[in-house]
């Protein structure tokens, strides 16, 4: 299969503070990824230099190889590669179907056939019968399933989730990992960033550990479980 | 020419001193309750007139009014703050921003309406002092020394007291010196009626040498913006060191560009600074 | 709520139709055209300001430099303001691209956005003060020519100017809802509620707040020109002045910010008791301000969302009600 994303030797800087360290990772086509290490590994802010949220200090990121590094995000997301945030970022004030409605609108500017992808995203995060709700009287789950869909409606090609499981309950948990596994089934590539260990596991094909702002292993997760370095870097810390 | 370029430095150092004291107010209410009050140019104008009529009908000397026009304006500052601002404190900015133009309009019509569009003048005659050879404004440096002994005895205040260390804890972080068990709304309520209050005393130390007009407030306000982004949102010293640069910079550029183009030149300097230093020599930025 | 607003414009039209020939006081007229000019104004701000969630102080400055470009090209070549409208809207499109960059590239936001807005209209008032060819302090007059009202917009009584304003103001409210029903609308309310998110769904924020601001611009630019044939005087003072462009804004929030309409609903308290403080009380005594002022502060504090909200609100108590009864009677 081929590359799709490669980061090479990212480093990055805030003030003082080093939060990457010459990280470089490649992600195949149609591949569920899975990134992980404990709070202030520098999970978030590689999910950023690589969509465009942060211009990376050093080194440099390939998309379908072409070189994206400091590129604004919504040329990035253009290109079909996007993410979902860490805190909830819905439109609040808007109702759900606008919500992916403005996610959808970059495909299409017809407003008939933007509104069909937009239903269509819907109805794969299962929010159906809940288009006309406010997006911020949703529950937490639905709100992150919203997000879902919304970056869904842009049509990428490879979706970044920053820990999109946070806050929710195992039930509400099992039934995302369904929909991921759905959405990975129809080809996207999919990178997901989590905190907790156990939630990514069971779909990824590949994780990769950051710890300190290091990528401190790579490969898939059975070895990644046995892994020393992994196991001290989170029981370690805890 | 010499010694007049060296009088017009002094000048601006003087007058900046008085800047640097009522920018601490409008800074000191941003830094707190993250809201930019549009009408503290206002507060300098209340405390000018109030200076104005208790020497014009009482005879009092401006310096003497202090005692009346500081805690005068911090009750009103207070009261506005607890009646009004308390009510949009979660509100967009927007809505609160929106709010203290309401209140400059209020204020200065008052002025006008009450004391008419006339130009006014406290007539009080100071002898000229000289520093080898330098003529120097006497009001101007009595403004200037009385601004700084009040920022001096501020600093004090927010270093040495019990409220003055809430204060600055709310400042620095809302959240936390709320869960210190500080009662945030009342520092919010103390902080609005001290910049008020500062705003009036550095008004009663510009009516010793300017106009009192109802609209004087306007060109102040604007100054203060100028010094409070120069200096950066929310930093004492920036404010400090602002009101004397742009001092510097009103009475230079009065000097060589010309007394009517000194505003220009000051809403110029403004936007360079906004755009290419918005958080300031010394400021931490907006935040959120 | 949409059917309401559907309802309110065309309650609103109708009034504003039956009225205008109604009352034949040139003061009324002179009021009427006042909260046509206020209402289209806070229209064109709504589209930045209320939908973008740009709330700019510098709207007044749109206004001076359609109302200057318009009066010089009428006293130099004695253009039609028809044709010099669209020159006006040309210069203050390129203004507002210039700001617009200047302020979004550097990515200022919240307080800094409204101290830097304010402050290119208070550098624009100076400048144009101290600048002879535009007439300096005293301002520009609009010479009478009375040989074709049509042609020069030189009428002699106000009457045709409130149905001139009447149109633009039509015309504006038509495109407006289009602007907003489109993408443009839709990326543009995005931008409001959350610019990193827009982002990351494709929308060049930069871009479409600048698009924004020329198009707000561009609407308020075209007032300044009608309301400069209108007085047949123009000054910093007046068409560049700070307060006018507080009241767009009051216009715009004490209706309902982002609805359009509700710039109708505040226009039309804000200059009638404006205009009737001033007619009643005495034009240099300040209170119309006075009134202006409290005004603010009463609508910030108690209706931060705008009118139009509470009257969507009785609105849909007065349906419940009558759906209520409905019911009972089947």
């Amino acid at each position: 299969m081929k590359n799709v994303l490669e980061a090479k030797n990212v480093s990055m800087w805030f003030g003082g503070l080093q939060a990457l360290n010459n990280v470089s990772i490649t992600i195949k086509e149609h591949e569920i990824v899975g990134l992980i290490g404990p709070n202030g590994a520098g999970k978030t802010t590689l999910l950023n230099c690589i969509t465009g949220f942060y211009k990376p200090l050093k080194g440099k990121v390939f998309y379908k190889g072409m070189e994206v590094t400091g590129l604004k995000p919504h040329k990035i997301c253009k290109m079909g590669l996007t993410k979902t945030f860490q805190i909830i970022r819905a439109f609040k004030s808007l109702s759900v179907l606008d919500n992916v409605l403005i996610g959808a609108l970059l495909r299409s500017s017809k407003m008939d056939e933007a509104l069909s992808i937009s239903r269509e995203a819907i109805e794969k995060v299962g929010l159906r019968g809940k288009e006309e709700m406010t997006a911020g009287n949703l529950t937490p789950a639905d709100q992150r399933s919203l997000e879902l869909a919304r970056a869904l409606a842009t049509k990428p090609d490879v979706l970044l989730l920053d820990e999109i499981a946070a806050g929710l309950n195992p039930v509400e948990v099992s039934g995302l990992v369904e929909t991921l596994r759905e959405i990975n089934r129809e080809g996207l590539t999919l990178i997901i960033v989590e905190h907790v260990m156990q939630a990514i596991m069971p779909i990824a094909k590949k994780i990769v550990v950051l710890h300190g702002g290091r990528k401190i292993a790579e490969g898939p997760p059975e070895e990644i479980k046995r892994n020393e370095r992994v196991i001290e870097a989170y029981f370690g810390e805890e | 020419m010499i010694q007049h370029l060296l009088e017009v430095f002094i000048e601006g150092i003087l007058i900046g001193g008085i800047f640097a004291l009522f920018t601490l107010g409008l800074n000191m209410i941003y830094g707190v309750l993250e809201i930019i009050n549009f009408a503290h140019g206002e507060f300098i104008m209340l405390g000018m007139y109030i200076a104005y009529w208790l020497f014009v009908l009482m005879g009092l000397h401006p310096l003497l009014s202090l005692a009346i026009v500081f805690p005068l304006l911090f009750f009103a500052g207070a009261a506005f703050e607890r009646v009004v601002i308390e009510k949009v404190i979660k509100a967009h900015i927007f809505i609160q921003t929106f709010i203290t133009f309401g209140l400059l309009l209020l204020l200065q019509n008052l002025a006008y309406f009450f004391w008419s569009a006339d130009y006014r003048a406290i007539r009080i005659h100071f002898p000229l002092i000289s520093i080898g050879g330098l003529h120097v404004s006497t009001p101007r440096l009595i403004g200037f020394i009385g601004s700084i002994v009040t920022i001096i005895i501020l600093h004090l205040f927010l270093t040495k007291t019990k409220v003055g260390t809430g204060i600055r804890a709310v400042d620095e972080n809302p959240v936390a010196a709320e869960l210190m068990g500080i009662n945030v709304k009342r520092m919010r309520l103390i902080t609005f009626g001290l910049g008020t209050g500062l705003a009036g005393v550095a008004g009663v130390f510009i009516s010793l040498f300017y106009y009192i007009y109802p609209t004087v407030g306007f060109i102040f306000i604007l100054l203060a913006f100028i010094i409070v982004v120069l200096g950066g949102m929310g930093s004492f010293i920036g404010s400090l060191v602002g009101g004397l640069i742009i001092g510097e910079l009103e009475s230079l550029s009065a000097l060589f560009v010309g007394p009517q183009w000194k505003e220009a030149v000051a809403m110029i300097v403004f936007i360079l600074i906004l755009l290419f230093k918005p958080t300031g020599i010394f400021g931490m930025g907006e935040r959120k | 709520m949409i059917t309401l607003k559907k309802h309110l414009s065309k309650v609103l039209i109708a009034v504003m139709f039956s009225l205008i020939p109604l009352y034949p006081s040139p003061y009324f007229r002179r009021t009427l055209f006042l909260v046509l000019y206020f209402a289209y104004l806070g229209v064109a701000w709504d589209i930045l300001g209320g939908y973008t969630g740009q709330g700019s102080f510098v709207h007044a400055a749109f206004v001076g430099l359609g109302a200057y470009t318009s009066a010089l090209l009428f006293i130099w070549w004695r253009l039609t303001p028809y044709i010099s409208m669209f020159i006006g809207v040309l210069v203050s499109v390129l203004f507002a691209a210039l700001i617009g960059y200047l302020c979004f590239r550097f990515g200022l936001r919240g307080h800094f956005f409204f101290l830097a807005s304010i402050a290119f209209l208070v550098a624009m008032r100076y400048s144009f003060t101290n600048w002879d060819l535009v007439g300096g302090a005293t301002g520009l007059i609009i010479p009478l020519e009375s040989s074709n009202p049509w042609l020069y917009m030189q009428f002699e009584g106000k009457l045709p100017y409130c149905y001139i304003m009447l149109v633009f103001l039509l015309i504006e409210i038509y495109l407006a809802e289009k602007i907003v029903k489109s993408k443009l609308g839709y990326y543009f309310i995005a931008i409001k509620e959350d610019e990193l998110a827009s982002e990351s769904l494709g929308i060049n924020t930069l871009k479409y707040k600048l698009v924004s601001l020329m198009v707000s611009a561009a609407f308020t630019s075209m007032a300044g020109t009608l309301y400069a044939f209108f007085v047949g005087y123009i000054a910093p003072e007046t068409v560049l002045s700070d307060i006018l462009t507080v009241q767009i804004v009051i216009v715009a929030v004490l209706g309902g910010a982002g609805t359009i309409y509700g710039s109708l609903i505040g226009a039309f308290i804000m200059v009638p008791l404006m205009e009737y403080t001033r007619a009643f009380l005495g034009a240099r005594s300040g209170l119309d301000l006075i009134v202006l002022g409290s005004l603010i502060i009463l609508i910030g504090v108690l209706y931060p969302h705008g009118l139009i909200r509470l009257l969507e609100k009785i609105y849909w108590r007065l349906r419940m009600v009558k759906g209520g009864r409905n019911e009972k009677c089947s």
